[in-house]
């Protein structure tokens, strides 16, 4: 399916803001199940962009703007062509085959920042315990077997419920409280597999759902989060545990990285007032037959921050060395 | 003078042989001890606490609570520390090729990871390890330059052999001591300089900033460099102020700095001017919270955007913590044959790797004579000092490290060199330590500044040298 996609995110300020830096990181990327046929990116106030690819190969804008503004509008336009369907993929591995590679030290060494904790991402006892429950590998007989059966648990154990959660939810607090948004069900996710030993990536992209719906969304944003295992003899498939599905065409990724840390979409900073509202606005069409698919979303999050200086961090800031 | 001062081959000692005997490269310094009685080396030891507290040598000690933050001056003890000419030729020649392998690894790791596809270090140990900066990858940096200071610390076994007990690619402190030091030893023993040929500090900090310098971008004729400071709550504060006022550059702190199109400058009365070379002591997770840290106050936001434009300089590089790990640590000595195809010229402490198996079950039968390090994969802090734990706490310990064997590293305990030192019950051998500093720039000869830091153990029996743990210093003489 071939989509046009404009993103467009608008910060407004309560008073003029200046030294604004920004990193975005909203470039589809290409893959087995996509192509990224044409990217761009403007903003308004111009600035001139600095781009670079990270260590994960996303792409990555980075721009200042150090005049005073009241609005800062960022808006992306990407032209990609999905597939249909995730090509069917079934392992020719024997479970024993699928285990021995994964428990191989080659193995953990070349996955092994995809089998890490990391902030977002606990891999404690209690990960541990309910892991052994839904996703236990010699139970159900195959890797990609379980990753679809800890997607389906997921979907069916937790409930989608806005607001439940923040932004600095982890995996464990998610497994508590057994609810929360994408964002902590793609980190639980990626959770229960690391704890399997399945190197599992955290996804950025897009999810278009509005037109399944009749134009009332169930989900706030086009703006979605999934994950990526590595599954032996196949290699990195997507699951997506808010929807218990597969991908298909309604799947567009940006990036992927450890956890949300890596692919913050707009990451930035600035001095000056509060941020009054951030508004983000997904437009979406089919290019074959010009159906729009338009979803549009404001919100008073920011991923922004005023920036002030205080003694605290100073203090620890150089380690004893 | 040395009636009580004891010496016992189970240690080096610094000044005598085990027969009694002075070494000679310390004859002078003995014999002028043996003028003196105790009370006139104490009005000289008192004077000195005076003037450096009047001086402000002064280091922070924290004690957990930010209201409750002490200054202290280190305690500076007059008897020096001397290391003669061939002695400091094995150092020099030592610590120029650890640096310099481990400079070539960090260029590795940030690039081709050579030496993680032909299996020499695990490749899990770089990506999983917390100093490692995903953002540092494919990056380059000024001259090819990771680490253009570093401080390397070094020990001595009971034979006198020189160890390397950790390598400082990231900010290492210290450096102000030897020239404080210096300054109130010639103070204290003035005759003593005319009697000795001791190799002056003199072009240490010269060759600092000229390795600075060669690093700014485009290789610009007359750079600006400044030190960026986390500012005077810091606990190296005395430091920043003095190496900056010493090397004529100017101190700054995060919000001195801003970013224009990805460029670094500093706001000055002038109005802004640009800056080519950042000598920071600001830790990498601070330095840019738009990169880093987010929740960090006291960095430039885009300085890693300035610095991937190749617009800026950062000394040491962002990422080094990766090569002074110490799960990297052990691997050192194969690195110096990977890189260099050389043989290492000063050898590791012997490090058992306790993921290992087989080195696993060794360490934890021979558990009261290690001592177990957490590394940083994990960032805690644990460690076990066998000797000196309790049965209780060596179980407990044992049961970490089955757990989690991958956390940790051990090592036998070393014997510590002692020196005389000065305490209430009159001289007494102390343990000590020495970490020489190690400037690199681009296209220069790696240099050692000629001495370094001595870290001497005041406490009987100690061997923890760190300033606060009571640990204080020495002056460190090199015999030319």
């Amino acid at each position: 399916m071939k989509l046009e996609i404009n993103h467009t995110t608008r910060y407004s300020y309560f008073d003029d803001v200046t030294d604004s830096i920004n990193e975005v990181r909203l470039t589809p990327r290409t893959n087995y199940r996509q192509a990224c046929y044409h990217h761009s990116i403007v903003t308004d106030p111009l600035t001139s962009l600095f781009s670079y690819e990270d260590f994960f190969g996303n792409r990555v804008y980075s721009f200042s703007v150090t005049k005073p503004h009241k609005e800062l509008t960022i808006k992306t336009h990407s032209i990609v062509v999905t597939q249909e369907q995730e090509p069917k993929s079934e392992s020719m591995l024997l479970l024993t085959d699928e285990l021995a590679m994964l428990r191989d030290a080659r193995f953990k060494n070349r996955y092994a920042e995809f089998l890490q904790a990391t902030a977002y991402v606990d891999l404690n006892a209690s990960i541990r315990e309910y892991a052994g429950e839904v996703a236990n590998i010699t139970q159900v007989g195959s890797v990609y077997d379980t990753v679809r059966g800890v997607t389906a648990r997921i979907y069916q154990d937790f409930s989608y419920q806005p607001g439940a959660t923040s932004l600095a939810t982890t995996a464990k607090d998610t497994l508590s409280l057994k609810r929360g948004v994408c964002q902590d069900f793609a980190h639980l996710m990626l959770a229960l597999c690391r704890v399997q030993g399945i190197p599992a990536r955290y996804i950025s992209g897009y999810h278009f759902v509005g037109d399944l719906q009749g134009g009332h969304a169930d989900f706030k944003q086009a703006s979605h989060a999934w994950v990526e295992a590595f599954i032996p003899g196949i290699g990195w498939l997507g699951f997506d545990p808010t929807n218990n599905g597969t991908m298909n065409w309604r799947y567009v990724k940006l990036g992927h990285g450890r956890d949300y840390n890596d692919i913050v979409p707009i990451k930035g900073v600035y001095s000056g007032a509060g941020c009054s509202k951030m508004e983000v606005i997904v437009d979406v069409r089919k290019i074959e037959d010009e159906t729009c698919l338009s979803q549009s979303v404001s919100t008073g999050d920011s991923n922004l921050r005023a920036y002030q200086a205080g003694p605290a961090t100073r203090a620890i800031a150089e380690a004893a060395q | 003078m040395f009636r009580n001062y004891s010496i016992s081959p189970e240690y080096y000692d610094e000044m005598f042989e085990n027969s009694g005997n002075v070494r000679g490269h310390y004859s002078g310094i003995y014999s002028r001890l043996l003028q003196m009685n105790s009370r006139q080396l104490s009005e000289r030891h008192q004077a000195i606490y005076r003037q450096m507290i009047k001086q402000g040598i002064t280091f922070t000690l924290y004690s957990g609570n930010d209201q409750e933050m002490l200054e202290r001056t280190i305690p500076f003890d007059p008897i020096p520390r001397i290391v003669s000419a061939q002695e400091w030729e094995i150092i020099e020649s030592g610590v120029i090729q650890r640096v310099k392998a481990l400079n070539c690894f960090l260029r590795d790791i940030y690039h081709e990871q050579r030496v993680l596809k032909d299996g020499v270090v695990p490749r899990s140990m770089i990506v999983a390890n917390a100093y490692f900066r995903p953002e540092m990858m494919h990056m380059e940096v000024p001259g090819g330059v990771y680490i253009p200071f570093s401080g390397i610390d070094l020990i001595r076994d009971e034979h006198g052999f020189y160890y390397v007990l950790e390598d400082n690619l990231r900010t290492p402190s210290g450096i102000s001591y030897l020239y404080k030091n210096r300054l109130l030893m010639r103070q204290l023993f003035p005759e003593l300089f005319t009697q000795y040929n001791i190799r002056s500090l003199s072009q240490g900090l010269n060759q600092f900033l000229a390795a600075l310098r060669s690093l700014a971008p485009d290789h610009k004729a007359n750079p600006r460099v400044v030190l960026l400071t986390p500012g005077s709550y810091n606990s190296a504060y005395f430091e920043h102020t003095f190496l900056a006022r010493e090397m004529g550059i100017d101190l700054v702190e995060g919000q001195d700095l801003k970013i224009v199109n990805h460029k670094v400058y500093m706001k000055t009365l002038q109005g802004l001017q640009q800056v080519d070379v950042i000598y920071r002591r600001i830790d990498d997770d601070f330095l840019d919270p738009v990169c880093f840290r987010s929740d960090s106050v006291i960095g430039v936001p885009g300085l890693m955007s300035a610095y991937r434009a190749g617009n800026v300089a950062i000394a040491n590089a962002p990422g080094t913590g990766v090569a002074d790990d110490k799960a990297i640590y052990s691997f050192v000595p194969e690195l110096i044959r990977y890189y260099l195809g050389e043989k290492p010229i000063l050898q590791n402490v012997p490090t058992y790797l306790v993921e290992n198996a087989g080195q696993r079950e060794y360490v934890l039968a021979n558990l009261p004579k290690m001592v177990v390090k957490e590394t940083s994969l994990s960032g805690g802090y644990g460690m076990l000092i066998g000797p000196h734990a309790g049965e209780q706490e060596r179980a407990e310990f044992a049961a970490k490290i089955r757990q989690t064997p991958e956390r940790y590293i051990a090592q036998p305990t070393i014997r510590l060199s002692r020196v005389p030192c000065i305490t209430n019950e009159g001289l007494a051998p102390r343990h000590v330590d020495l970490r020489p500093y190690v400037v690199m720039g681009a296209g220069q000869p790696v240099q050692v500044v000629p001495g370094g830091l001595t870290r001497v153990a005041l406490k009987h029996g100690s061997l923890v040298v760190n300033s606060s743990q009571g640990g204080g210093s020495k002056d460190t003489w090199v015999l030319a």
